[in-house]
């Protein structure tokens, strides 16, 4: 079922290159629902009492290495497929009047990117992992730069070139570890299990200290895609100037793949390394979420202070993960998936006003409340969940990030707390300076139509979402608990296995 | 030593003298028929059976046997297979992209094939031998073949320049080599390389001649495959020369010269040789920073893929390294084979794109006239990004796991330091690998772009582009096939 779901897309993909153009969108936009109602297959049949892996599925690919193809799901990846292939119609509705150009190209590098992303959620093999995590930088590469603003061939080369800048030294010290297996195990191997069973040395102090390096070498693969500060500063250029449903994808599912990297393989793999650098994760975080919110407070273009508020959101990710307990890892697989709805909300309805003005400025805004009340309505829910109002997703994220931080590391939930009071400040200062007050240029001088029933339809399905994973979030974290509790309470000697019976 | 030729070393050396044969049957049917041109789709025709009859030759001996021919001066086992089969590969696709090229397909065309055959059978040779003597016989029937195929071009100024250039400094690295073979031959008394290897440890220490001797021989073969500092020629030559032709020395050559490498190093020239190991390191790091920093400034598209070729020969140059370390590393061995068949593949058929546009033979193809070719060529368009990013090392594309596989071998010796300057140079590659890509994606064009009909070509296109696809899934079961063949 997992292949199923995995090359579908790429299927679809090949498809469409043959397709008629005016066939392309339809076909598209069933071919991706008909992926997330067969991804919802995992949904029913996920036994959420075990930690072990399910739906697994095992070919060798190069056994000379010992790598195979080798994929599976348990709580901490479930949510985060499901989260792509949700994303993938909406992102196609989305995208339905804003993009006129080559649009065959552009649904063709979807699919691929989407197979990519959900490979690199499934794949328990590391070899596989890398392989689709390099690939899904072609197509997301192509959305920006072939359909992205005036900056748009700069912003899509940084993009490109620091990720892989990133992910090459994961390679090196991922070839390391197979030599490593080779000692340990007898034998060469990239399947994840396998690996976790390593006893890796770590040599206290020491410059060569093999242990440290890899994980470092993991680390900063991961902290680019995060992105977490200082490595940053590719996100606000390739969210600038990505397409909408670009920076949708982005930010929605693509900067996942960093923190489910540092979920899967860096924490449970290098037990001790984390250890020690624990702190040095906490407070790049925590560095993250105040500076992304300063920085946020002074952008003059709303999709910036978007972008930069990822940056922030995406902190809070990373210190709950590295609080190391359950409320915290929870919490932060689920900010996860808030992020990915509010913030992938937040950036659809930039560009509905976008494509309506084509300015992003605040200052020409001012007033959009009486010219759009049914948007202003949705803005006004969705920043709610980004600023983490109770009742709404964001809150039950932040909320189970912050008691585990406070767990763990009293100083940093403190100075984690402050930047939550930043977000609001940020927010619903753009908010008020859009929305409310007088009448601004483009209010004015153009004019507004309120949202259509295709746009209202997206809206209304994100708007859902936020509510349910607001109001029930048992729901969601019911999967995830196991897992969860797995990884927390055996974290210096993780050890995952293969549900029985499969 | 006495050698009689015998009907063994006949039907050993049969690909070669098919070869020789083949190749000057297009002379003498223009001698015979009053100095007029064939067609040059006949004389393609005549070409490519020479090359189906010696490619089937190999084919026809057994797979794991390990044969010696003319006194074992030839040694015909399993990486010599691999490497001839596919240097006969090679010549066949670039004679279908010089059958269709405008530089290449005028009024000497006999001549021309002639002389990539002849080229081809000092490669073979090269790839054959394992005595010094036989194997510089056969780099310089390789090299002398290609200094005219460059000279051979219709177009005036650069050519002849590059032509010149190529001369003068491959006859002074072949004056160097040869230097070499006479100093290691006056201090070991034998050319014959396993007698090298058997003494080589006694000489090692005591024998400054044999050290001086094997160095240089060392750097003529570097020349050729142009590393750091021995590369200056290559950018020159390989945008002087035309299209098919700079093809055919970018992969050919090195195909040829690394096999041989691979049959020194594998008979423990080097063996133990701290000082090689250093200075392969040191240049190997070197080559693949100046490879791809050069590549980074160029506007002309074949002139970046020279330096980019430069680079990838610093990349296979680490299992060289290792195979330094432990001459019988049979996994640094495919791994060195892969690659180059990877890079080989994806280098033809990205010079091929090239040739593609070449409508005039004065005509140089410049980064920038890739302009919005997504639009108006759109398949070609998408095989040339695949070629570049499969040159790149993105998986899951053929080049990637060449990369996996040589940076494996070198991390399995701790070479820690070269692998990681390797991948470094991969990352500054992409900028330069995704400006073609860029340029016919996301700028628009100024002017159509216009193809030559070249059928053969794009033929040849089609083909290195389903085996870049293919192969890179698959890596395992070629990887597998040539390991199990050493």
């Amino acid at each position: 079922m997992i292949s199923l779901v995995l090359f579908f897309p790429l299927a679809i993909a090949l498809i469409l290159a043959f397709l008629p153009k005016y066939w392309v969108r339809p076909v598209a936009l069933f071919a991706s629902i008909l992926e997330f109602l067969f991804s919802l297959h995992f949904v029913y049949h996920f036994d959420k009492s075990t930690s072990a892996l399910q739906f697994v599925e095992q070919v060798a690919w190069i056994p000379q290495f010992g790598i195979s193809y080798f994929v599976g799901i348990d709580g901490i990846s479930i949510w985060l497929v499901i989260l792509s292939t949700f994303i993938l119609p909406i992102i196609i509705l989305a995208s339905w009047t804003s993009i006129d150009d080559k649009i065959k190209t552009f649904h063709i590098s979807l699919f691929v990117l989407l197979t990519a992303m959900l490979g690199s959620f499934v794949a328990m093999d590391a070899v596989l992992f890398y392989t689709f995590w390099e690939l899904s930088l072609i197509p997301m590469y192509l959305i920006v730069g072939v359909w992205g603003g005036p900056r748009r061939i700069y912003a899509s080369i940084k993009f490109f070139i620091y990720t892989m800048f990133g992910s090459v030294f994961m390679l090196l010290a991922l070839i390391s570890l197979m030599f490593m297996a080779e000692q340990q195990l007898g034998q060469m191997t990239s399947n994840l299990l396998s690996l976790y069973q390593l006893n890796i040395p770590y040599i206290e102090g020491a410059w060569g200290n093999p242990q440290a390096l890899m994980f470092l070498a993991f680390a900063l693969a991961f902290a680019i895609k995060v992105p977490m500060f200082p490595v940053h500063t590719w996100l606000p250029d390739a969210h600038t100037e990505a397409p909408t449903p670009g920076s949708v994808i982005l930010a929605g599912v693509m900067l996942k793949m960093g923190t489910y990297g540092f979920l899967r393989f860096a924490i449970p793999l290098f037990p001790e390394a984390v250890n020690e650098f624990t702190w040095f994760f906490m407070f790049l975080g925590v560095v993250g979420i105040i500076y992304g919110a300063l920085v946020a407070m002074v952008q003059p273009d709303i999709k910036k202070l978007v972008a930069y508020s990822s940056v922030s959101h995406m902190g809070y990710v990373v210190i709950g993960m590295f609080a190391l307990n359950a409320y915290g890892v929870t919490g932060s697989i689920y900010q996860m998936l808030n992020h990915g709805i509010s913030t992938g909300a937040l950036f659809i309805l930039v560009g509905m006003i976008y494509d309506r003005t084509h300015t992003r400025k605040i200052a020409d805004y001012g007033g959009l409340a009486k010219a759009m009340p049914i948007f202003t309505i949705a803005f006004i829910i969705i920043t709610m969940s980004s600023i983490a109002v109770p009742g709404t997703n964001g809150f039950i994220g932040e909320f189970l990030i912050l008691m585990g931080t406070f767990l763990s590391d009293k100083a940093m939930g403190v100075a984690a707390v402050v930047g939550v009071v930043l977000g609001a400040a940020y927010m619903l200062w753009m908010v008020k300076k859009v929305f409310f007050g007088e009448a601004g240029k483009v209010v004015k001088e153009t004019k507004l139509e309120d949202l259509n029933t295709r746009e209202l339809g997206i809206v209304t399905i994100l708007i859902i979402m936020v509510f349910w994973m607001g109001i029930y979030p048992k729901f969601f974290l019911d999967y995830t608990q196991v897992s969860v509790d797995h990884l927390v309470e055996n974290i210096s000697s993780y050890s995952l296995e293969v549900k029985v019976g499969e | 030593m006495e050698t009689i030729v015998g009907v063994k070393d006949l039907v050993l050396g049969a690909p070669l003298l098919v070869l020789f044969f083949i190749s000057i049957l297009p002379l003498t049917i223009k001698v015979l028929n009053n100095n007029k041109e064939q067609r040059p789709y006949a004389v393609l025709l005549q070409a490519w059976m020479g090359l189906i009859i010696a490619g089937s030759l190999y084919f026809l001996q057994s797979p794991d046997a390990v044969l010696g021919a003319f006194d074992t001066a030839l040694i015909f086992d399993g990486v010599n297979r691999w490497m001839s089969v596919f240097l006969i590969l090679i010549s066949g696709f670039c004679l279908f992209m010089s059958a269709d090229n405008i530089q290449t397909r005028g009024s000497q065309f006999s001549e021309h094939t002639f002389l990539v055959l002849s080229s081809l059978i000092g490669m073979l040779i090269m790839s054959a031998s394992s005595d010094l003597i036989v194997t510089f016989i056969g780099l310089e029937l390789m090299s002398i073949s290609l200094y005219v195929l460059v000279a051979l071009s219709k177009e005036q100024v650069i050519a002849k320049e590059a032509a010149f250039k190529y001369f003068i400094l491959g006859s002074l690295a072949s004056a160097i080599m040869l230097y070499g073979i006479a100093l290691m031959y006056g201090s070991s008394g034998t050319t014959y390389l396993p007698d090298i290897g058997r003494i080589v440890s006694e000489l090692l220490v005591e024998d400054v001649i044999y050290q001086i001797g094997s160095l240089l021989l060392l750097v003529g073969l570097l020349f050729k495959v142009s590393i750091f500092p021995f590369h200056a020629w290559t950018p020159d030559v390989y945008q002087g020369a035309p299209t098919p032709i700079t093809a055919f020395m970018s992969t050919g050559v090195k195909v040829a010269t690394f096999s041989f490498l691979i049959r020194l190093f594998s008979q423990g020239i080097y063996e133990g040789n701290d000082f090689i190991i250093q200075l392969l390191q040191v240049l190997i790091v070197l080559t693949i920073l100046v490879g791809n920093i050069g590549a980074i400034i160029q506007s002309n598209l074949k002139r970046m893929l020279s330096y980019s070729s430069i680079a990838h020969s610093g990349y296979v140059l680490i299992g060289i390294l290792v195979l330094a370390v432990n001459p019988r590393d049979g996994l640094a061995v495919a791994a060195v084979m892969f690659y180059l068949f990877a890079y080989a593949i994806v280098n033809i058929g990205s010079f091929g794109i090239v040739s593609l546009k070449e409508k005039d033979e004065n005509k140089t193809v410049f980064v920038n006239d890739l302009n919005g070719m997504a639009k108006t060529k759109p398949i070609t368009a998408l095989i040339f990004t695949v070629f570049m990013l499969s040159l790149t090392g993105i998986p899951p594309l053929i080049g990637f796991f060449g990369k996996l596989y040589l940076f494996s071998s070198a991390l399995q010796y701790e070479f820690y330091w070269v692998a990681m300057w390797g991948v470094i140079g991969s990352v500054i590659s992409v900028y330069y690998y995704l400006r073609p890509v860029v340029n016919m994606y996301m700028r628009e064009a100024d002017k159509d772009i216009e193809f030559a009909r070249q059928d053969l070509n794009t033929i040849g296109i089609g083909i290195c582009f389903l085996l870049v696809l293919l192969f890179g899934i698959l890596s395992s079961n070629v990887l597998n096939s040539i390991q199990v063949s050493l």
